[in-house]
């Protein structure tokens, strides 16, 4: 080949190459962008869950002192609301009163209309004339052994205080006042803290204590007996009175 | 315009073939060949090639123009774009530094929270032992006023039994002043004010042992 044809060659061959690179060429910009900054993402409602309007705790709140004034006695006890207007607690804290007065977390009274109970397990059931302030969820299935679970009450009638505890085991009831098995765990309870609510990691109501023992490990009606009397109508009966 | 030359492996031209001699040696006058000695043949470049370049090249000078443009674009773009990091940089900082305040009235406010929702469960303690407090006050008050109530109703019966017994004891002194139906009926109702002020004392003591 000559030289002034293989220069010509070279030169279309260049051109043609660079031609072919203009697909990697950088294009013109486009229009200026204007929104830099993202719009605020959804805020998530999972936080809000547990959220209530005076920033107590759903454990806090679900939780009620009970006054059973009888007519030689006065005793306290503990509750928690299982709907709006009704509520659980031991047998023994409601029997034999002559009025039942109970009183929420934050302070607030609220009447009671009528107390049952329960012949079958010291439990019993008492309606309120106005809203509780708020209502837990009962858990599915009981707790096992070694289950972390806290325990919402007015222990010596005094604070409201929550106390965490495991679940022990079980064992059949040493008071022979519920039918099957109760729960054992190590949560201490004491006098006053009868009725208070048991509840899991999740907050849904497990159990409720009804007593104690010498070393201080405190018995719990499971609440698979709580939901068995509460689906039988014939369970509660109306709660005896001193009058 | 093309140049003769020779190439041994590929001979170009047709040319006619001298025969080389020493410097030194006397050039020798040759007699030229009958025929006329071919021209040599100029070799023209196709006209697909040139116009093939020419489009190349301005193609180059095209893709010049737009290149420059481009980066005069790209240029323009980055400054904005730069202002706009300035900006947003800014609004960065300030958003930080209200963010650290808010995070700070946060803290101040969650402890505050704390604080009142300790002093509400304290209060709400406070006023359940006043209502404790009050039922046994109340208990007391209802214990007393029954003590009270049986200790004025065994007053009330000694006096008339006191007072009775007094009357019949003056009564018997001088009995056969009076009949003797008389005398007994009061006597049989003095012992019963007397009972009812014993039964008086019983409920007084079951109240106080209560």
């Amino acid at each position: 080949m000559r030289p002034r044809r293989a220069v010509l060659a070279a030169a279309v061959v260049a051109s043609v190459v660079a031609l072919a690179g203009c697909a990697a060429i950088p294009q013109l910009p486009g229009p200026m962008p204007t929104g830099f900054v993202p719009s605020a993402p959804a805020t998530s409602t999972a936080a809000q869950v547990h959220l209530s309007p005076d920033g107590f705790d759903a454990a806090r709140r679900i939780a009620v002192r009970i006054r059973n004034v009888g007519c030689d006695s006065l005793s306290t006890g503990s509750g928690f609301a299982i709907d709006a207007t009704t509520l659980i607690t031991n047998r023994h804290v409601v029997a034999n009163a002559a009025v039942i007065q109970v009183s929420t977390y934050d302070g607030r009274d609220i009447a009671a209309t009528a107390a049952s109970t329960a012949e079958l397990a010291d439990l019993a059931i008492v309606r309120t004339a106005a809203a509780l302030p708020a209502f837990p969820d009962l858990a599915d299935r009981d707790p096992i052994r070694g289950d972390t679970i806290s325990v919402v009450g007015y222990p010596l009638g005094r604070e409201l205080t929550v106390t965490v505890g495991r679940v022990i085991g079980e064992t059949t009831d040493p008071l022979h006042a519920n039918l099957g098995e109760v729960l054992v765990t190590d949560a201490q309870v004491e006098p006053g803290s009868s009725g208070s609510a048991v509840l899991d990691a999740d907050g849904r109501v497990v159990g409720v204590v009804y007593a104690k023992n010498a070393v201080n490990q405190s018995y719990v009606v499971p609440v698979s007996t709580l939901r068995k009397l509460l689906a039988d109508t014939a369970a509660f009966t109306t709660a005896p009175s001193c009058r | 315009m093309h140049y003769a030359s020779r190439s041994r492996e590929i001979p170009i031209l047709d040319t006619v073939e001298f025969e080389s001699h020493a410097v030194t040696q006397p050039i020798e006058r040759v007699a030229l060949p009958a025929e006329p000695v071919q021209r040599v043949r100029h070799h023209r470049v196709p006209r697909f090639w040139i116009v093939a370049l020419v489009l190349a090249v301005a193609a180059t000078l095209g893709l010049a123009c737009y290149l420059f443009v481009t980066t005069n674009a790209w240029q323009r773009r980055a400054a904005d774009l730069s202002h706009v990091s300035r900006d947003l940089g800014s609004q960065l900082s300030t958003a930080r530094a209200d963010l650290a305040t808010s995070q700070s009235q946060l803290n101040s406010v969650k402890a505050q929270l704390t604080t009142a929702q300790d002093r509400i469960t304290q209060l709400a303690d406070e006023k359940a032992q006043l209502g404790d407090d009050r039922e046994a006050q109340r208990r007391l008050a209802d214990y007393q006023a029954r003590v009270t109530s049986a200790a004025a109703q065994v007053a009330s019966a000694l006096d008339k039994c006191i007072a009775g017994q007094q009357q019949y004891i003056g009564y018997l002194k001088d009995a056969a002043a009076y009949d003797p139906t008389e005398l007994a009926k009061f006597g049989s109702d003095v012992t019963g004010y007397c009972q009812t002020a014993t039964d008086a004392n019983a409920s007084l003591q079951q109240e106080l042992r209560k």
